[in-house]
């Protein structure tokens, strides 16, 4: 059973498929496909495509399968192996079956450092090809984003600058070095403040959430420095509602995701001083990091019973902490296993 | 977590249109079919709920009956014509979309009526503030927003208010409840059997905020609240009583007589209800026989223990109190509340308005034991009969 890593759907491609028709053939505007584009705010991409094919269209002639992948040949004999979600019609792509495929999805509030941190989780994937064990093979799926944009993006980001939300998903594979070469599909969602802005928002524009492993919150650490030092219950009744508003996304999940709450932008910390230098000190002894962040949020001890469990992390998306070169490997260790 | 592990129904109850139907009867939303028309049954619920004469309209999710043949098992999923899976649900007499517990879990809800907006408010803010971290340490549970509406609405006219702006929150004629869900860590079954005694392992609670605005701009959703409330919480300030024995000073519980005379006749209300007594501090003050009961809620004890047993004791000394000072208010709330469903509670001054017009908060460790108090007698949280879980120290 396949997963569309865009809107979450299950789909089983034995019992149902339905086809991109090859690039050669008439374009129309796919209105399924431009509904998916309006619903995640993704401007400037094109819904005028091939039509979509399944086995009540005119088209259609028959399936051929060889290995176990599908291939649609058309009645003028023409072929696509393109299958696409019938809910949302972008491209269902392989090696995403549900038993395989992990996803977090990274939330926080503005400037919280959270598309700062799914690009630089990219970007080492691009460039160095993560894996402080050496257990597995990484590969960045290119057709989402090209990678030199990405890293390009991210450099810029090291230097100062501030991205733009990432509205489609990132997509990494993970291939086992052993001999079966099993390979995992890791898929890293940025989510916008406006996609939480009501329960129907959530439901539209984050259909993908329910069935998300790790919801991933950002909190950089000058803001969890300020509240562990201030007396104002401000920034956990915000938290509060920020959290709260992701949980109202997997309401109806089988299974609740695991909290992972990241402090970010770590390389601030030594500069600032204070409880941010103390967190930085702290980062290695999860138990009193846990107990600096409860205690400036009280708010997680409220409803980290909601999640499966609540795990805390610490990082930075712009700089190596402490001479570590392998710190944003072991992060994404530690969210994806 | 709360997740839910099993198929097992309940009544629902509509929090907005207050009517009781099987589980089967909701409606399921398919969020990703949109459609122009108007459904009659929520032109109808704006037309007589809210007063909205003319509804033209905007565009809504589909709402569907789930057929005989759908694919899906579950009662409480179904599957679009799309192939997609709708949870979300709404009910079929308003078009509400209803809580993700809704059918699953079983429904209460609580009045809260009395005193000014603002201690009315300050109540509301100050209990739902702290109760989930209470429920938490205490009872190994979770009381939170049962979706993400009332966890705005909460924030939006209480939370923030009260502890960001430090304003008290005044009356904000809320036409749909504050929607909460409790829920036992490690449960698996929604309710347990104690011999005759149930406790609820996972309940939702709708929590209604009676303000003046809200019975005159829309009756049939103060009266209907009241009337078909599980429990109420009656707040009465007490100081400004002192000395003016006329049970007419308390516009509320002449409201409560009225509302409650006309639907069930001269009996008391044999619903749970906590008497909030406000301002007992100030009553002691102008009094000193009040100065017994304001002494004995003592909020260490409170927090180190929940004994039903303590606050009966401790609610014939206010109710000996009120005998002795106001003889006249006493007669009129007590041929209004049962003695056999009621329990008083003093609570000491909220808040003081300063003079930029913001809220100085007092002392306020007893608020929260009167809803505790009150969920117990629900079958929601423990009491101390019940040996089922144990207070955590």
């Amino acid at each position: 059973m396949r997963k569309c890593i865009f809107c979450g759907r299950l789909c089983d491609p034995e019992q149902y498929a339905l086809f991109r028709l090859p690039p050669d053939h008439r374009h129309i505007r796919d209105t399924v496909y431009a509904g998916y584009l309006m619903s995640r705010g993704i401007r400037g991409v094109s819904a005028d495509l091939p039509g979509v094919c399944d086995s009540f269209s005119p088209e259609f002639g028959k399936i051929e399968w060889e290995r176990g992948k599908p291939t649609l040949v058309t009645k003028t004999g023409r072929s696509s192996d393109i299958l696409v979600c019938p809910s949302c019609h972008n491209e269902l792509f392989r090696d995403t079956d549900v038993n395989v495929l992990t996803s977090a999805v990274f939330f926080g509030a503005k400037d919280s450092g959270k598309t700062s941190l799914v690009l630089a989780l990219a970007r080492e994937c691009i460039t160095k090809q993560f894996s402080p064990d050496e257990k597995y093979r990484y590969f960045f799926n290119e057709k989402l984003y090209d990678p030199n944009g990405i890293t390009s993006v991210a450099e810029r980001v090291r230097e100062g600058g501030k991205p733009d939300d990432l509205r489609s998903p990132t997509v990494i594979y993970r291939v086992t070095g052993s001999s079966d070469g099993r390979v995992m599909c890791d898929v890293m969602y940025d989510v916008s403040v406006t996609d939480t802005f009501d329960e129907q928002s959530v439901n539209v524009t984050m259909p993908f959430a329910s069935g998300s492993q790790h919801f991933v919150y950002c909190i950089p650490v000058d803001k969890l420095a300020e509240m562990i030092v201030s007396d104002s219950e401000a920034a956990d009744i915000r938290m509060k509602l920020d959290i709260y508003g992701m949980v109202s996304a997997f309401r109806y999940a089988e299974e609740p995701p695991v909290l992972d709450l990241t402090v970010t932008k770590l390389d601030l910390a030594e500069k600032l001083g204070g409880a941010a230098a103390d967190i930085l000190r702290v980062r290695g002894d999860v138990r009193t990091l846990r107990n600096y962040i409860t205690t400036a949020f009280p708010c997680i001890d409220e409803l980290g019973g909601m999640f499966r469990e609540v795990r805390i992390h610490t990082v930075s998306a712009v700089a190596p902490i402490a001479g570590d070169d392998e710190a944003i490997g072991k992060y994404y260790c530690e969210i994806f296993g | 977590m709360s997740n839910y592990g099993n198929d097992t129904t309940y009544d629902i109850v509509c929090p907005f249109c207050f009517r009781r139907y099987t589980n089967h009867r909701a409606l399921f939303v398919d969020y990703k079919r949109q459609t122009e028309e108007i459904y009659p049954e929520y032109v109808d619920y704006m037309r007589n709920f809210l007063g909205i004469k003319e509804y033209s309209g905007r565009s809504m999710p589909v709402l569907f009956q789930k057929a005989g043949n759908n694919s899906v098992d579950s009662p409480f999923a179904a599957a679009t014509d799309s192939g997609d899976i709708a949870y979300a649900r709404a009910c079929p007499f308003c078009c509400n979309v209803l809580p993700a517990g809704a059918g699953r879990v079983k429904p209460f809800s609580i009045a809260v009526i009395g005193a000014d907006d603002g201690e009315r408010g300050f109540y509301i803010a100050s209990v739902l503030h702290k109760l989930n971290r209470e429920v938490a340490t205490k009872f190994g549970g979770s009381f939170i927003p049962a979706d993400y509406k009332t966890a705005q609405m909460f924030y939006a006219q209480y939370e923030e208010p009260l502890y960001i702006e430090k304003y008290v929150p005044e009356a904000m004629s809320a036409v749909t409840p504050l929607i909460y869900e409790y829920s036992k860590k490690g449960a698996v079954q929604s309710e347990e059997w104690y011999g005759s005694e149930v406790a609820y392992n996972r309940a939702l609670i709708y929590i209604y905020n009676i303000d003046k605005d809200l019975c005159d701009r829309y009756p049939m959703i103060a009266d209907n609240a009241v009337a078909q409330t599980s429990a109420v919480i009656f707040l009465s300030d007490i100081a400004g009583m002192a000395g003016k024995d006329e049970p007419t000073n308390d516009p509320w519980l002449g409201f409560l007589t009225e509302t409650f005379r006309k639907l069930f006749g001269m009996s008391p209300i044999d619903r749970p209800s906590a008497i909030v007594l406000t301002n007992a501090d100030r009553a002691a003050l102008a009094d000193r026989k009040w100065s017994v009961v304001v002494k004995s809620a003592d909020s260490k004890r409170i927090e180190k223990v929940f004994p039903a047993t303590y606050y009966s004791k401790l609610s014939a000394k206010i109710t000996k109190t009120l005998k002795t000072t106001l003889p006249a208010y006493y007669s009129a709330v007590s041929a209004l509340f049962s003695d056999e469903t009621s329990l008083y509670f003093t609570a000491k001054t909220f808040y003081d308005i300063q003079n930029d017009g913001k809220a100085e908060i007092k002392d306020t460790r007893t608020d929260f034991t009167s809803f505790e108090w009150l969920l117990s007698k629900l079958g929601v949280l423990p009491n101390d009969r019940r040996g089922s879980f144990r207070m955590k120290k």
